[in-house]
């Protein structure tokens, strides 16, 4: 991907983000992931219905990768079935990750593509999966 | 999407060394420079957004007084980032983008060209030079080339030099 085209996609996912700003609706459960190495603090909700996720929203403060990073994977996530969503989360960490990864699977995500050459940013890229991937796994708490 | 950024926003700053231990910016051999962009507070380096966000810093004025009553002087306060651990910051230029270029909003491509073209040491030019090697999309200068690949690694071994120092707020 074209390193410009990459530049607008993470200032526009990051200058305005998709479904930041929680609700206060039955149905949603709610995690909290912060990181250690950078100012990233978010709160994840996610519905899921008939095994399909209905919705994903966040909220907090975090820096451009993680903000623009949690806009892109919700976009990506919704209206897919579990199965499907954990796919695209173990494809999204192992390209991280430097492993072997479905490219066409993650869309927009292939921005991060070169995230691993900044060791330090990779924890706030993979900040928005692990905390989705807990509400996948039923790990959040009912809000 | 964002194909323009507005000039408002965008910010000239120089890159400093940090140090926590002396809660203070030291001052580098090397006058480095680099484009920042404001979004929702936050100041990301336009040409690397996936480094890191350092600390930024902004000079205000500071209210020392003259014996004839006049105000004086300036300090560094910070406006945005994490100042837990010691390591590269940004200070901001008085300038914005809107000084710089004279208009609402700019493109890449002429903040590029301003950077090719001015005698400051931007710590991205070298990396943007270098690509157009392969793309042969915009003209080169070697010469800013060769001397930027200098300031860039002395940079890296002044930062490298000071080991970083993590302080964990209480």
């Amino acid at each position: 991907m074209d390193d410009n085209l990459k530049r607008e996609i993470i200032l526009d996912n990051y200058q305005d983000p998709f479904h930041k700003g929680l609700v206060e609706e039955e149905g949603y459960c709610k995690v909290n992931t912060s990181s250690d190495s950078c100012i990233d603090n978010l709160d994840f909700i996610m519905k899921i219905e008939n095994n399909i996720v209905k919705d994903i929203r966040f909220d907090g403060e975090a820096c451009a990768i993680s903000t623009s990073a949690s806009s892109i994977l919700i976009k990506k996530l919704i209206g897919k079935p579990v199965d499907e969503a954990k796919e695209i989360l173990l494809n999204y960490q192992n390209m991280i990750g430097e492993e072997e990864y479905n490219e066409d699977l993650l869309g927009e995500l292939n921005v991060y593509e070169d995230i691993s050459k900044q060791p330090n940013r990779k924890n706030c890229a993979l900040l928005p999966k692990v905390a989705i991937e807990k509400l996948l796994g039923g790990l959040g708490n009912d809000k | 999407m964002i194909n323009r950024l507005e000039s408002k926003n965008l910010r000239l700053g120089k890159v400093k060394y940090f140090d926590v231990e002396r809660n203070g910016v030291e001052v580098n051999d090397i006058d480095a420079y680099v484009f920042l962009y404001n979004i929702n507070g936050h100041y990301v380096n336009i040409f690397n957004i996936c480094e890191e966000e350092y600390p930024v810093f902004e000079r205000v004025p500071y209210t020392n007084t003259t014996l004839g009553g006049e105000d004086f002087g300036t300090k560094l306060m910070q406006v945005a980032g994490d100042s837990t651990k010691s390591g590269p910051c940004y200070i901001l230029e008085k300038e914005t983008g809107k000084d710089i270029f004279d208009r609402h909003s700019v493109t890449m491509n002429t903040i590029q060209d301003y950077m090719f073209s001015s005698p400051k040491f931007f710590v991205d030019r070298y990396d943007i030079l270098t690509k157009n090697v392969d793309n042969h999309t915009r003209r080169l200068n070697y010469y800013v080339l060769l001397k930027d690949e200098k300031d860039l690694a002395n940079l890296e071994e002044y930062f490298a030099s000071h080991e970083p120092q993590k302080v964990y707020k209480k």
